[in-house]
């Protein structure tokens, strides 16, 4: 980093060596030349911040340097006049009082800046507005090139009579394109594809390539990141007990948007303003979930208006972070120093946000009362959420139900057994679902609650709520075989499954006599018995029980899942839960047997449930012991084959179905029934923007120093920054969030599109075109090539924000394509590659290193995009200093160990280890840009940390199955392939087969201990593999993993 | 992306020596040892003489975070005027309109504290007789009586107390001291955090780099398992085959040195020769069963293995002699809602040995005219009761110096008669940086960094103002 700041001081004295090694540039004008240092070195007291304005002399606009001094005789500037400019008597003064920038100021204005200085003075000292506050001009460039990149570019480097590179060779370049649009390297068959198909047409394979990676679904997660990092997007709140928050449907919504190619327009408007737009869909209010990604906290003690103001300052910081690349933050406290952003503009759009539902303190506490939240405790949700079926997770129920089937298939069955079973199942078999309906003869209510048996079967109750309230139900088997009982409650004659006040229901059982230390200890809800024909009734006991939709007032947990089954079910919505048309959906709850049972013909099933206000009930029941609730009884595959006594397979999968004792049955199945049963059916909730009733809008006021104790500020009404253009919007009436998103995607802005546009150049190029990727302000950086920045931005924003359609631009040019970082006259002249005559080298992000190490071993998980948030191995006691609740961390197991890294846990107060050393932000504030620097921790990361040990056995165990390989070369070479995309060279390849000797050499001193060794990691290996060469064979692999080439894309 | 002014000391003496090489340690750090060889005798490195801004007092700084948040009233500035007011309403003219956290909208009564109080040491230095141990060190000691903050809940109090800032994503002052002067290791982190207690969540954010490169973050010694993150060799791997594998990596980086001009690599290299380095003295550091048994007694410590506040004194001792920058000691649970009387003597109990001995051992090593010691909390605590506690409280609290270029037993700054106020040498914690910088070697005002296009430092945007009266 150090070297690189002075490298970037040499540049930038380089950018304009051009001129400056000669002579002075012919003309110098204000935004190339003289912005900068005036900027940096003056506007800081003689600038628009107005408190703190020196001698009342402005020098940032033209009227103000040009004005008459406070002597009432000079003038700072005169233009054409440098001799008579006073600016030049104060810069050049010897005296301490007298000399600007003041000494204590610790900045001097050079020598270069004041011929620079001079001249633009004698040249007029025409002022011209920031560059990036102008409008978007698309303009030609001058060298001849095709392809509008390659023609700006080129422009450039003839004058720095530069050559551009040429092209890099095939696998560099599809190992470049894949770790840059999809963040995962390329599979060997890719490679050999692309360069067979070069061979016969170049510019045809390439472009077949990048469309394959822009439509492949990795592209999204790799989009992803960066968006992420833009808008602060984390697992937990991030003040104090830093609790979880539900909202990876956020993160879904982004990698969806991005695969989909959602216009950037939208993209912006959905997560502004989701929940404005008429009739908003599920995903729109997913979207808006952007506007509760700020901080927020639950801590005892604090005060609510403080964090209120917390929580508008961190959204005003976001918004300028994420999309308009400015640092508002600044006018929180007083008028930006360096911009015309004023503490007016900070609270102005801070007001845009005073619709958005929220509480200063996520928790009702004596010393700040709560009464909206009464109840909440360290694990309740923040409020206000959506409940949906996530189609992540139902593409996750899919997916593991056909491992699950997969794997009972070839789970053996005992053939006689299975035929038997088959003749007593099929009277089961007559319902569309698996399910087969109990017919109830008897209901009473101990209230008295009118009620009716109706012609579905179902009990219909109705009238009021009778508190205490006791339903029982005695009903007729449908048949004699049960593994799970269903309970459907419907939507009754009124539309809501409940009779409560909004068409909710509760079922709890009244409190017991005993206690469980001070715990009160509740009845069960629901108790189902069997009534023999000699009139004795015995209680069916269950293992557990799932419900698809409950109300949670614990996040992540779901009432109705306790050890103790019948304890609770409260149907949805909950509390600050939406929409409210929840209430008259069908819920399901399932109670499971442990194993099947056999009834005798002639029993009753007797239902008794605690309920005040249910609406409709229905009962079933299944051969089944596994159906997940809302769903048919078994998969739909099994069902049908069960039908139609068809594909003997799946037969034997529907037999352990009904008779397979959990624990029994193979791992696959079990790690794939419990990834089922953690989806819950496909429900979750998100954290979403609701808007509050006018009367209850915030109002939004200028507090002095940022001090929120201060309440008698101006009021102010959202607007947007005062000094930009913003003829689009209505003047009117009051804008709303709406206006706001539609402001930042107007034509009129100058600024959402070159930001973007910028940020994106750096994913490709390794630095931004204007390389300050969070301030496009007076104090970032003059483009280095303003033109080309102008051309994409405003290609982008005219494409209709196609954002696939920037990136195709970008990579089909010559320059991107360019050998990378091999040109030594460029050492000097160039070396943070800012010309493009060649491309550069770049580090992999963080999250794509583990990607890449986990592809390279052909671990990663690829099947699945989206879903929750998996929690790779981290280090024991990590979490220790947490609190309120105190944190247990468990690695994820499966499948989901192995996901990318953009599905990581993300908790603000303690990022993960290996984020951190690889330089993520902690996504506590919003970030355009990552820093990268160079630790020893990142050494020891890829050395030591289990999931890079882990990656490396596996790799080796690839390379050890893999027949076609028989030889140490063969599998140095394949290895090579996979991780670096090249073969090796001759010295290296000897290297690593001497290191290989030495390895098994080291093994049979037994130096090392191969057993502990191979098992860092849940991935477990054939045992048939020869333990000592793997073991050899890993150490190989590490060295491959932890090369630098191997994380860097050339 | 450093930006500081071209005329800086510490900038200059950057220049002079990333011009031959490049430490993947902090950015002086290589220079310092370098120098620290050439000027064998000299116990200050040759950079201090010609890089930093004026003569530096102190090498080290050790922060004693007493975290929760102590009171002041029972503990370091005795209030006999609110112990005679004790169960009666708290003057209104104290607290109009101010800022209170549990306390709101309650009844305050004002509450005497339980402490018997002396003197202590030839200077006579006035504390609680529960610090048995630090009163035999009362003469190293200077309090700061007039402390004053911004924040009154712990989390945004302890970003402030460390960054200065309430802003999250903003560098902390151990990473700030460190990106100013390197460290004289390369073996270390150069900025450690160790942490025991119970209570208030503490964040990492604590001790991050923030916009500063993470280089100069903190690191969280584990009480569990590696000490550092990652720093064992994978299960079963003896020293002598990771030592292969990280020769094998290096020499084929070298080797790719040939082929790509790429300035990251020469840093990579010297990245896994100093993590592997780091794979022996990480361990070696943590290794205390050397320390003699009047040592071991003198600290309270009872077992080499166990994780206590003692233990960490005494490792905060063994960091700074080998040259490890900024150390932080987090001891948790000095939040006392409730239950002050139970509750904070045995705080007390925690920690008095050991801060004690830190100061004697250190002075005995003659570390301690090169060390400074900061002890405290991020803000103090309510004169008035709050139940059998004391609420948040942040216009008055009390820290602890002791060390390099700090008057012993001296006394800054008063509150007033009930504690509630600092009327006398009020220092705000933006002036606590200001001095631990100064004593540095450090012009607080012009070590600067650039980001997101302004220049910040850690003592804020108007600066803080050096507490000149205890400087010896």
């Amino acid at each position: 980093m150090t070297c690189g700041s002075l490298l970037s001081k040499k540049l930038s004295i380089l950018l304009l060596s051009s001129t400056w090694a000669q002579a002075l540039p012919e003309e110098v004008t204000y935004n190339a030349h003289i912005r900068s240092f005036l900027s940096d070195k003056c506007i800081a007291c003689h600038g628009p911040d107005s408190k703190k304005r020196e001698a009342d002399l402005r020098l940032d606009t033209a009227e103000g340097a040009y004005a008459l001094l406070k002597d009432k005789k000079s003038y700072a500037i005169v233009p054409g006049k440098p001799d008579e400019s006073h600016i030049f008597a104060r810069i050049d003064s010897k005296d301490e009082d007298i000399v600007m920038p003041p000494p204590h100021f610790h900045k001097k204005i050079t020598s270069e800046e004041r011929e620079l200085l001079k001249r633009w003075i004698e040249q007029g000292a025409k002022y011209e507005p920031h560059w990036a506050y102008t409008p978007i001009k698309k303009t030609a460039h001058e060298s001849e090139a095709k392809h509008p990149i390659d023609g700006f570019i080129r422009d450039r480097l003839k004058t720095e009579k530069l050559k551009p590179s040429p092209r890099a060779n095939h696998a560099a370049l599809i190992r470049r394109l894949s770790l840059d649009i999809t963040g995962i390297p390329p599979k060997p068959e890719d490679i050999s594809r692309f360069e067979e198909a070069s061979a016969v047409d170049p510019e045809k394979s390439y472009l077949f390539e990048v469309n394959r990676l822009l439509e492949s679904p990795h592209y999204g997660e790799r989009m992803a990141v960066p968006w992420l990092d833009a808008v602060r997007f984390a697992s937990t709140v991030g003040y104090h007990g830093d609790q979880n928050m539900s909202i990876f449907p956020y993160r879904d919504y982004v990698i969806n948007a991005f695969n989909t190619n959602k216009s950037f327009k939208d993209f912006v408007t959905e997560q502004l303003a989701g929940d404005l737009l008429e009739n908003p869909t599920d995903e729109q209010l997913i979207a808006s979930g952007f506007n509760r990604l700020n901080l927020m906290t639950r801590e005892g003690g604090v005060q609510p208006p403080e964090y209120i103001a917390k929580y508008a300052a961190d959204r005003v910081r976001a918004v300028g972070t994420a999309f308009l690349g400015q640092t508002t933050g600044c006018a929180e406290c007083h008028d930006h120093k360096f911009d015309p952003i004023s503490a007016k503009d900070f609270y102005s759009l801070a007001a845009f946000f005073d619709d958005v539902k929220q509480w200063g303190v996520y928790r009702d506490y004596a010393y700040s009362p709560n009464p909206e939240l009464k109840g909440w405790d360290n694990h309740s949700p923040f409020s206000p959420e959506l409940a949906f079926q996530s189609p992540s997770l139902l593409a996750s129920i899919e997916r593991q139900e056909k491992i699950a089937v997969d794997s009972l298939s070839r789970h053996k069955v005992d053939p006689e057994k299975l035929k038997a079973w088959l003749i007593q199942i099929r009277p089961t078999l007559n319902s569309e679902d698996g399910w087969a309906i109990a017919t109830p003869t008897l209901a009473t209510s101990a209230k008295n609650t009118p009620h009716q048996i109706r012609p579905d079967h179902s009990v219909e109750f109705l009238g009021t709520p009778q508190k205490d309230d006791l339903i029982t139900l005695e009903m007729e088997l449908p048949h004699q075989h049960l593994g799970a009982i269903r309970i459907q409650a419907l939507p009754g004659e009124s539309g809501f499954v409940g009779r409560g006040e909004k068409g909710t229901f509760l079922m709890s059982g009244p409190p017991m006599k005993e206690k469980k230390g001070k715990r009160t200890l509740y009845s069960p809800a629901i108790t189902f018995s069997l009534r023999a024909s000699d009139g004795s009734e015995t209680l069916i006991d269950f293992d557990f029980s799932r419900a698809d939709l409950s109300a949670v007032h614990q996040w992540g947990g779901n009432a109705f899942r306790s050890k103790n089954p019948e304890q609770h079910w409260l149907s949805t919505p909950g509390r600050w839960e939406y929409p409210a048309s929840l209430a008259q959906q069908t819920h399901s709850a399932v109670l499971y047997l442990k194993s099947q049972r056999l009834l005798p013909p002639d029993s009753t099933l007797i239902a008794r449930i605690y309920s005040a206000d249910i609406a409709r009930l229905r009962i079933s029941i299944t051969p089944f012991l596994d159906p997940i609730p809302g769903r048919k009884a078994i998969p739909e595959s099994v069902f049908y084959a069960l039908k139609n006594e068809e594909n003997p397979e799946l037969l034997k999968a529907a037999y352990h179905y009904a008779h397979g004792e959990r624990r029994r049955l193979p791992r696959a199945y079990q790690n794939a029934r419990a990834t089922i049963h953690s989806a819950q059916s496909g429900w979750t909730r998100t954290l979403i923007s609701m808007q509050v009733p006018e009367q209850e809008r915030r109002t939004t006021r200028i507090l002095p120093r940022g001090d929120w104790q201060q309440t008698d500020g101006e009021i102010v009404q959202p607007a947007v920054f005062h000094f930009l253009p913003s003829e689009s919007l209505p003047k009117d009436r009051r804008l709303t969030r709406l206006d706001l998103a539609n402001w930042i995607t107007a034509d009129e802005n100058p600024l959402t599109a070159r930001h973007f546009t910028n940020r994106l150049w750096k994913q490709f190029f390794g630095t931004g075109l204007s390389n300050v990727l969070n301030d496009l302000g007076a104090q970032g950086e003059w483009p280095s090539h303003p033109k080309l920045l102008d051309w994409l931005a405003a290609d982008f924003r005219d494409s209709g924000w196609d954002v696939k359609n920037l990136i195709r631009t970008i990579v089909t040019s010559q320059t991107y394509q360019q050998q990378a970082s091999f040109r030594s006259d460029l050492v000097d002249i160039d070396p943070q590659n800012r010309l493009y005559a060649q491309q550069a080298a770049r580090r992999l992000d963080a999250e794509f290193i583990r990607d890449n190490a986990l592809s390279i071993a052909d671990l990663l998980d690829t099947t699945a995009i989206g879903g929750r948030s998996m929690k790779p191995y981290q280090p024991a006691g990590y979490y220790a200093a947490l609190n309120f609740p105190t944190r247990k961390y468990h690695s994820s197991g499966g499948q989901q160990q192995y996901r990318r890294g953009v599905y990581m846990h993300i908790q603000r107060t303690f990022l993960h280890p290996m984020l951190a050393n690889f330089d993520a932000p902690t996504r506590v504030e919003c970030s355009a840009d990552r820093l990268q620097a160079n630790s020893p921790q990142q050494a020891l990361t890829q050395l030591n940390d289990p999931t890079f040990v882990e990656a490396a056995r596996v790799f080796a165990v690839r390379l050890l199955e893999d027949p076609s390989l028989k030889t140490d070369e063969d599998r140095i070479k394949a290895a090579y392939l996979r991780a670096l995309a090249r073969s090796p060279r001759p010295e290296e390849l000897t290297s690593l087969q001497k290191f290989l000797t030495i390895q098994r050499e080291n093994l049979a001193q037994k130096k090392d201990d191969p057993k502990k060794f191979l098992s860092v990691g849940r991935y477990r290996a054939n045992r048939k593999i020869n333990q000592a060469e793997l073991a050899a064979m890993s150490q190989l692999c590490r060295v491959i993993l932890n090369l630098h080439e191997t994380i860097t894309r050339y | 992306m450093i930006a500081t002014s071209p005329d800086h000391a510490l900038q200059v003496n950057r220049r002079s020596f990333l011009g031959q090489s490049f430490s993947g340690l902090g950015t002086m750090a290589l220079g310092s040892i370098l120098a620290r060889q050439a000027q064998a005798g000299d116990a200050w490195p040759a950079y201090y003489r010609d890089g930093v801004h004026h003569r530096p007092r102190i090498k080290n700084i050790i922060h004693l975070c007493m975290a929760g948040g102590p009171s002041h009233i029972d503990t370091f500035d005795p209030k006999p005027e609110l112990t005679k007011l004790h169960g009666k309403a708290f003057p209104d003219s104290f607290t109009k309109g101010q800022q209170l956290a549990q306390l709101q909208g309650m009844k305050l009564l004002a509450r005497g504290s339980k402490s018997e109080f002396s003197r202590h040491g030839e200077s006579g230095l006035e504390f609680s007789n529960s610090f048995k141990h630090m009163a035999e060190v009362a003469d190293d000691l200077c309090i700061l009586r007039g402390m004053q903050t911004e924040q009154i809940n712990h989390d945004p109090a302890h970003a402030f107390m460390n960054t200065g800032s309430i802003i999250k994503g903003r560098p902390c002052m151990g990473s700030w001291t460190l990106y100013g002067l390197g460290a004289e290791t390369e073996e270390l982190p150069g900025y450690v955090v160790l942490m025991t207690g119970g209570g208030q969540p503490i964040s990492s954010q604590q001790w991050s780099a923030g916009f500063l490169p993470s280089r100069y973050q903190g690191v969280l010694f584990q009480s569990k398992g590696d000490a550092v993150h990652y720093v064992g060799n994978p299960a079963g791997i003896c020293q002598s085959t990771q030592r292969q594998v990280i020769d094998e990596i290096k020499s084929l980086n070298q080797s790719l040195s040939n082929h790509v001009i790429d300035r990251e690599l020469e840093a990579r290299i010297s990245q896994y020769e100093m993590a592997f380095r780091m794979q022996t003295s990480v361990p070696e550091l943590t290794d205390i069963a050397g320390e003699s048994k009047q040592t071991m007694e003198a600290y309270g410590v009872k077992e080499a293995g166990e994780g206590t506040y003692a233990k960490n004194c005494l490792l905060a001792r063994r960091l700074v002699e080998r040259g490890v920058r900024f150390v932080q000691l987090y001891h948790r649970g000095w939040d006392n809602h409730s239950k002050l009387d139970i509750e904070l003597p045995k705080r007390i109990q925690e920690v008095d040995q050991a801060s004690a001995a830190l100061i004697a051992d250190l002075k005995q090593r003659g570390l301690l005219d090169e060390t400074l010691i900061i002890w405290g909390g991020e803000f103090g605590r309510t004169p008035m009761g709050q139940g059998t506690g004391r609420d948040h409280h942040i216009n008055a609290f009390s820290l602890l110096l002791a060390g390099g270029g700090i008057k012993g037993g001296h006394i800054h700054g008063a509150t007033d008669e009930l504690g509630y106020r600092a009327v006398d040498g009020v220092a705000s914690v933006h002036d606590l940086h200001a001095t631990m910088q100064h004593l540095c070697g450090i012009d607080p005002h012009a070590f600067t960094h650039k980001f997101q296009g302004l220049e910040f430092k850690l003592t804020g945007v108007e600066g803080g103002k050096v507490i000149k009266d205890i400087l010896a």
